[in-house]
């Protein structure tokens, strides 16, 4: 089959093959009629079995006109008038920052809340509802740092299963398994503070800061990680863990 | 009318119903124009209110056009379809088999099963039926005729029955399914009739959907500054797209009555609304 090129009288022609819109062909033809303007006038050929009936119905709900359209011997040939709304989304379109933050001018000082979840870099368009992000603001948030510190983190990411040898032998009483298992307690207590607390901000940050907002997330991995490794070393040997007192959660 | 607000009813046929008006309630007040909704459970509620009164215009399924136009002719009153969507023109229906099915035209149909939609759906029963009854076959007699009645009430606004039947050709239930020709492709994407295991075998006339009907005089006011506000929106504008969007339209176009001929041949055929209008038309006196 062949893409959107020049016909005799029309802007545009394109070769769907015995490809059915219910299959796929929607997406080239879409594709073809985006590129063309507004009004223009796009010949359509094929060959699969219900085109005759998909495709105006397509066109329909689409927004385009089909002005002409004959079936014969198995082949569908019409001609598509291309929307007038065709290229509206367009319109009044913004885009949110630069994807490099090394770019001048990538990252602004204040992101539109309108931009939401779209990636920086994005063209966002117009119409999208306010996300409330309550940390939005540049001087709160960024620090050109981040790029670095996040690409620190994921390179040194490692496996529990790996690094620990858990079968290395426990050869002292259990007065002193009983006191590390107090220790692991107290410290899955505190990893699982560090982990709230960045968690907490995480859904906080305007996404247009993608860099913070990533770190954090890479922080509250790690501690996923260490609250599982503190707990498993305390289960060793022992069906429950310590004591949580009412001072150590205060602090 | 009840001061100068002018109320529309419409049937929420859909959560996104109420999404969609009070979206346009926002945008109508923008434009300084007083405007409300009143939302039904049912079009025969809908036009028996507006043969009442308290509603000015009524976003109306094709069925309650004809019967809001039958109600009006035997009340002296005129009734008139002042807008449309893009999308309410020109529609067809199909009728569906699966691939390796030996029916190859309607006539086939004979001794067979076809499932439609709801009682009251005019692009997946009522139409279709129409054009069996036409092509020679008694519906109910030469074709048994499974409905699937999901929210009967709805005028088949919301598909479900459509969906239902077409699940049933899927299975096996039935020899062909009637459907709008658009979900024919909606429901291979769906994967309820995957792309490559039904065919269509034969498809309507083309007919009209959905209308905002009045009664009376479809030029004064405040219906002509509704009609003006409303043919003046633009898919352009992005508050407008995002509601366009969900009433699945590019643009509203003028009302016009021509298209509803088939309807109006099938629910003549089946009498299907005689009953209604005869009981609305009868108490308005």
């Amino acid at each position: 089959m062949s893409d959107a090129t020049r016909g005799d009288s029309a802007d545009a022609s394109i070769d769907l093959g015995a490809l059915g819109l219910d299959a796929g062909a929607e997406v080239m033809l879409g594709r073809a009629l985006a590129r063309c303007d507004a009004g223009a006038r796009v010949d359509v050929r094929g060959s699969a079995p219900d085109l005759a009936v998909h495709l105006p119905a397509w066109c329909r709900a689409k927004g385009h006109a089909v002005v002409a359209l004959e079936a014969s011997a198995g082949t569908v040939r019409a001609t598509i008038e291309v929307g007038r709304h065709t290229h509206a989304r367009a319109v009044g379109a913004t885009r949110a920052g630069r994807p490099d933050p090394r770019e001048p001018g990538a990252v602004v000082d204040a992101p539109d809340p309108r931009w939401g979840l779209a990636a920086r870099g994005a063209l966002v368009e117009a119409g999208t509802s306010a996300v409330a992000f309550a940390l939005g603001k540049k001087d709160e948030v960024w620090a050109d740092e981040a790029v670095a510190l996040y690409a620190q983190a994921t390179a040194a990411q490692w496996d529990p299963d790996t690094a620990i040898p858990w079968d290395a032998a426990i050869e002292h009483d259990d007065v002193v398994e009983d006191a590390i298992v107090q220790v692991m307690t107290y410290l899955v207590e505190n990893e699982t503070a560090a982990l709230i607390v960045p968690a907490r901000f995480l859904g906080q940050i305007h996404p247009h800061f993608r860099e913070v907002m990533q770190l954090l997330a890479v922080q509250v991995a790690d501690e996923a990680r260490h609250i599982e490794v503190f707990t498993r070393r305390a289960q060793l040997r022992r069906a429950v863990l310590g004591t949580s007192s009412a001072g150590g959660q205060a602090s | 009318m009840p001061g100068s607000t002018l109320l529309l009813g419409a049937v929420a046929y859909d959560p996104k119903v109420v999404t969609i008006w009070e979206g346009f309630r926002t945008w109508f007040a923008a434009h300084d124009f007083d405007f409300d909704v009143v939302m039904f459970t049912n079009y025969e509620r809908q036009v028996e209110a507006h043969v009442q009164g308290h509603v000015d215009v009524a976003w109306n399924s094709p069925l309650a056009w004809l019967q809001l136009q039958r109600i009006a002719e035997r009340t002296g009153q005129s009734a008139h379809a002042i807008a449309m969507r893009d999308t309410d023109r020109d529609l067809t229906s199909v009728f569906v088999v699966r691939s390796d099915s030996d029916v190859r035209t309607l006539a086939d149909l004979r001794g067979r099963t076809l499932a439609v939609g709801a009682h009251d759906s005019p692009q997946a029963t009522l139409i279709p039926l129409d054009r069996v009854r036409t092509a020679g076959l008694q519906p109910g007699r030469d074709v048994e005729v499974r409905y699937y009645d999901v929210l009967v009430g709805k005028h088949g606004d919301h598909i479900g029955g459509e969906r239902d039947a077409a699940r049933a050709l899927a299975a096996g239930e039935v020899d062909a399914a009637c459907m709008i020709d658009g979900n024919h492709l909606l429901f291979a994407k769906e994967g309820v009739l995957p792309a490559g295991t039904t065919r269509v075998l034969a498809q309507t006339e083309p007919y009209d959907h959905c209308n905002f009907s009045v009664l009376g005089d479809p030029n004064r006011e405040p219906i002509a500054r509704f009609r003006g506000l409303l043919l003046a929106q633009s898919y352009e504008e992005p508050e407008v797209r995002t509601l366009m969007d969900l009433e699945g339209l590019r643009e509203w176009l003028p009302g016009r009555t021509e298209g509803y001929e088939p309807l109006a041949r099938a629910v003549a055929a089946f009498r299907t609304i005689d009953d209604f209008v005869a009981k609305v038309a009868g108490s308005k006196g």
